[in-house]
């Protein structure tokens, strides 16, 4: 009963503060509800997105491994049969006819910027490997001559149903009519290629001739994907297998890598706001506490005990909690909601509900328990006060510290709002320390987006940094038409162009990497270079190029799973020979998820005689327009020459680097505004402070815009000594933050460029920007109670 | 009967290596429905000793019993509790919270001590009439003289019906027509039995006690009781006045 009733008096004061700091409880209030709102999303994404893709791959009883292989090498039965007797294989798709399309199909005129391979869709599909039709009529297999294409790479070419795509053969463009936009478990990320489309049950006869068709892809589905490292090294043992292998882990990866990337970098960033909160909060309360000095003698005289005290602010801060968290884990869902379900429905997936129980209560009991702890721990000083002492302070003066400053006023400045702005910046140390904390966060996290976002959108002037070859322009020789170029005639011809510089052939080749004890046989998809590496601009890590036949390079993740460093050797198949290479060095490429390897030509040549580049990475003179050497191109070399897109032009990677920019823009502006609330906070916190001086001031004639203007140039001076710290700080140490999140894709080395002018333009636009603020937030107290200012 | 009772009271202030003792040796007494009244110069150490008295402040030697309790003795938390209970205190400034209503601040105050609601309710209402203020409850501390703000301060101290009454120049910062209201209203709380122990240098407010004592030197030097036939206040002026300037004050 007794207990009772304390609990209302405090709970009627506990009440009251927070109305009368209206302004700092609403700001309390964002801080909680903003880092919140980040820490929720951060949480629920991290959950949510697994989902997604394990509900679709069982929807579609999708196989966790796809095997491809040419049907005169492998016995199909054979290794079927092996598989059907593993305890943890759950269904074997014993054979798909298909055909990699050796050339980009066409749409409209236009080249698709991902390679497919065109698989028959047979009765078998029905059970294991199903499609979903997404838009389309919903048949059981593709008519003939038409074509069921992902989803993806409909909405990236912009291709609706019924246009055509042209498949180029040896006699020009089969014409194929797009029937139906679909899903399908293992290629639904437009990152994958080559990707997969189907047609009719055993039409690709009917499109092509029967000695191309070779090439069988056989799907295994597990009980549970964690078994398929064990199940692959023990199908290695048993044979002597030379195709290919994919598997579940590689297409999650690939599918959830923009997720991925933007989930850690969600992470990094709700820690620091959590940080941030949690500094803010405590130096409001502290702030709080000082101007409540007095009034906590009161309390005391009046029979308060010091807990008492404590649970007034206790329970002010909780009460502001339990209002913010709702709307911060609301707006949390909203965004979560949306960036998932954005995932979801571009896989066609429906009736897919997300159980953020976890993120909320998770976000809810972690916030209570911070804001309780927080406000317990900075609300023990007003325990302690001596009530004596606080009783018998001046209420007009605070417990600021003092020190003479007069000669601040005496020698060096005569103007008086710039001299009551420093005094009023040096009086109170404590609040400086966390306004400029506050504010040096802020810049860090503008420099660090500004220059991030920018390094993504310099790609193209950074290519070989991020692992690819830094070429102006790309070409391939059309092998489709009568007379095709010959590789030698072709480099004789293009070196001899007067505005080409350096010409490097290339191409792609797969090696695999032998199973060994503890890890599975491996598939690794690497380049062969003719020509000197360095001559498009590629770079290594550690160690150096590939020169010899014996030496080859490694991608860094590649490297990191087979622990090698240069200097090691490293045994593979390729070109169904053993052979052992050294390891000269390694690289980083974010193209293939980090993983991969590079060859010198001479290397190739050892191991086939015959084998030809089909890529030409061209370096163009300084000074050379690139559009006028692909129009020099076209009329020279019509269609014996096709121009490759260039990475920066391929759809997925812009549409990723555009999701990557908008994310950063997003945390800045998260973090800008919670600048603002401290801001704000800490021009009210001042104003309360020397109201009684700006009172006396006030009646000898200074004009509330010069009061005003002494707050401003207070935070001038903070914010300019905040990004002398801050500016040069983010440029240092962006760099190995932003690496340590993109290691795990491959990025050990994050191409890290420097915007000059953007960095540079962060200076002015903060100092208007805390400017403004603190004009805006003094504006206000002016407006709300001018009386106060003089009559205490 | 002794309601407050000091034995060999210390009080000494430790600043920049200079002992200053405020209080020394003191004996006193304070007895149960008595006006009692401190007189001393500024800076004797009158409200050194009311903090010391209600427990705010912590003496240096020497003990404090309040009745039967040893205040010198009691913790942080036991102190609180005994001024929730037994003592009320009025300042010089009214010190109302100042975001809290006039009715509010005295709730909060009542809350503190008694579970029933009603009943603070009530004495609130009462409280609040018999000190003139009805009307003013629902106005903010800063919409009210400097008079009213002491009233609302007196109320919220009586609230809980405490055993004793300190105040420690109640009407210092008041000028004289609105101090006579204000010390009116101790008056008729001790025709009601109110203990009162008033803290002043103002003789017009001495007079209102009926037992002043003079401290001087950090003990009461002197004690002047007023008879019963010294009724009227102007015979008490004048006989206080007398007395000071008898005894060289
Ligand atoms: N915290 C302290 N430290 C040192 N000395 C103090 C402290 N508080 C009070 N004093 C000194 O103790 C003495 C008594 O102060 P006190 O406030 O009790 O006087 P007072 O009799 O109430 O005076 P007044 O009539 O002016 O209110 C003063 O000389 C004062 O300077
Ligand atoms: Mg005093």
């Amino acid at each position: 009963m007794n207990g009772k009733s304390v609990m209302k008096s405090i709970f009627i004061i506990s009440i009251a503060n927070i109305k009368r700091r209206i302004l700092q409880s609403i700001l309390v209030g964002i801080c909680i509800v903003l880092s919140a709102m980040l820490f929720a999303s951060t949480l629920g994404m991290l959950k949510g997105i697994n989902k997604p893709f394990d509900v679709l791959y069982e929807r579609l009883s999708a196989s966790h491994i796809l095997l491809f292989y040419d049907h005169l090498q492998e016995d199909t039965d054979k290794i079927a049969g092996w598989f059907l007797e593993q305890p943890e294989v759950k269904s074997v798709l014993d054979y798909v006819p298909y055909f990699t399309v050796q050339e980009p199909m066409i749409h409209h005129g236009k080249e698709l910027d991902l390679m497919v391979n065109l698989t028959e869709h047979l009765d078998k599909n029905l059970e294991q490997d199903q499609i979903m039709i997404l838009h389309g009529e919903k048949k059981t297999h593709p008519g003939m001559g038409e074509i069921w294409i992902p989803d993806h790479l409909a909405t990236n070419h912009g291709i609706q149903i019924g246009d055509t795509l042209g498949m180029p053969v040896s006699s020009g463009l089969y014409p194929l009519i797009v029937s139906a936009t679909v899903v399908d478990a293992q290629y639904a990320s437009g990152l994958f290629n080559p990707t997969r489309a189907w047609v009719a049950p055993g039409s690709l006869t009917f499109y092509l001739p029967v000695g191309q068709l070779t090439r069988l892809m056989m799907g295994v589905r597990l009980n549970s994907p964690h078994d398929i490292p064990s199940l692959w090294a023990r199908f290695n043992q048993a044979h002597l297998y030379n195709g290919q292998m994919l598997e579940y882990s590689l297409f999650k990866s690939v599918f959830l890598s923009f997720y991925n990337i933007i989930s850690a970098v969600l992470m990094v960033f709700s820690v620091m706001a959590i940080l941030a909160a949690i500094f803010i909060l405590y130096t409001m309360l502290s702030g709080t506490i000082a101007s409540d000095y007095r009034l906590i003698g009161i309390y005391k005289a009046q029979g308060f005990s010091p807990g008492n005290v404590v649970t007034i602010y206790v329970l002010q801060y909780l009460v502001l909690a339990v209002v913010s968290l709702p709307i911060g884990i609301l707006g949390s869902l909203l965004v979560t909601n949306a960036i998932l379900s954005s995932l979801v429905k571009s896989i066609g997936l429906v009736n897919l509900n997300f159980s953020f129980f976890g993120p909320v209560a998770i976000t809810t009991g972690l916030f209570l328990v911070l804001v309780a702890l927080i406000s317990f721990v900075g609300s023990r000083k007003a325990g302690r006060i001596k009530p004596v002492e606080a009783i018998r302070s001046d209420p007009a003066t605070g417990s600021y510290s003092g020190g003479s400053f007069s000669w601040l006023l005496n020698h060096l400045i005569h103007n008086v709002p710039v001299f009551l702005g420093l005094r009023t910046l040096l009086a109170n140390k404590q609040r400086v320390l966390y306004t400029g904390f506050s504010l040096l966060l802020a810049i860090f996290i503008l420099v660090f987006s500004i220059n991030i976002s920018h390094s993504f959108a310099r790609l193209k002037d950074n290519k070989a940094a991020w692992g690819f070859e830094d070429s102006d322009i790309q070409v391939r020789l059309n092998q489709k038409i009568a007379l095709p170029l010959e590789h030698e005639t072709f480099m004789e011809l293009i070196k001899n162009e007067k505005s080409v510089a350096t010409v490097v052939p290339y191409s792609y080749c797969s090696a695999t990497i032998p199973a060994s004890q503890d890890k599975a046989m491996q598939e690794v998809n690497g380049k062969v270079y003719n020509g000197d590496m360095s001559d498009i601009g590629l770079v290594n890590q550690t160690g150096r190029h590939p020169e010899n036949a014996d030496e080859m390079a490694l991608c860094l993740l590649t490297a990191e799973e087979l622990g090698i460093e240069p200097g090691d050797s490293l045994e593979v198949f390729l070109e169904g020979q053993s052979i052992t290479y050294h390891i000269t060095g390694i690289y980083q490429d974010i193209s293939n998820m980090g993983r991969g390897f590079r060859l010198p030509g001479s290397a190739m040549k050892e191991l086939n005689p015959l084998f030809k580049p089909e890529f030409y990475a061209i370096r163009l003179h300084e000074g050379s327009s690139v559009e006028n050497f692909k129009q020099h191109l076209q009329e020279v070399y019509a269609e014996t020459v096709l121009i490759e897109l260039s990475i920066e032009e391929r759809k997925a990677v812009r549409s990723t680097i555009a999701g990557m920019r908008s994310s950063l823009l997003l945390v800045s502006l998260f973090f800008l505004s919670i600048l603002f609330a401290v801001l704000f906070n800490d021009a009210l916190m001042n104003i309360h402070e020397f109201r009684l001086g700006f009172g006396i001031f006030k009646t000898i004639g200074m004009t509330p815009v010069q009061i005003r203007m002494s707050l401003v140039y207070r935070m001038a001076v903070l914010t300019i000594a905040c990004l002398a710290v801050g500016v040069p700080m983010a440029l240092l140490l962006s760099p190995p933050l932003i690496s340590g999140i993109t290691s795990g894709i491959g990025l050990a080395e994050f191409p890290y460029l420097v915007e000059v002018s953007g960095t540079i333009l962060v200076i002015p636009a903060m100092l208007l920007f805390t400017g403004l603020s603190v004009w805006w937030a003094s504006g206000r107290v002016l407006e709300i109670s001018p009386k106060d200012l003089v009559t205490n | 009967m002794a309601i407050l009772e000091t034995i060999n009271l210390n009080k000494v202030y430790n600043s920049e290596n200079m002992e200053n003792t405020i209080i020394s040796k003191l004996d006193l007494k304070v007895n149960e429905g008595e006006f009692t009244v401190i007189m001393g110069s500024s800076g004797s150490g009158k409200s050194t000793l009311l903090y010391l008295l209600s427990g705010l402040d912590h003496s240096t030697g020497g003990e404090i019993w309040f009745h039967d309790q040893p205040i010198h003795q009691k913790s942080e938390k036991e102190l609180a509790l005994l001024r929730r209970h037994s003592i009320g205190f009025v300042f010089q400034n009214a010190n109302l919270v100042p975001n809290l209503t006039v009715w509010e601040n005295i709730l909060v105050a009542g809350y503190l001590n008694q579970g029933e609601k009603e009943g603070v309710r009530q004495r609130a209402l009462s409280l609040l009439q018999q000190t003139g203020m009805e009307d003013l409850g629902q106005r903010l501390p800063s919409q009210l003289s400097g008079g009213q703000q002491q009233r609302c301060a007196i109320v919220r101290a009586l609230i809980n019906s405490p055993r004793i009454l300190m105040a420690d120049e109640p009407t210092g910062n008041l000028n004289s027509a609105t101090s006579q209201t204000v010390l009116d209203i101790f008056d008729s709380f001790h025709q009601l039995g109110q203990t009162i122990l008033m803290v002043t240098h103002d003789v017009k407010s001495a007079c209102r006690g009926e037992r002043i004592l003079f401290f001087r030197d950090g003990d009461v030097a002197d004690e002047l009781r007023f008879d019963r036939q010294d009724e009227s206040l102007e015979r008490r002026e004048k006989l206080l006045t007398n007395w000071l300037l008898e005894n060289e004050w």
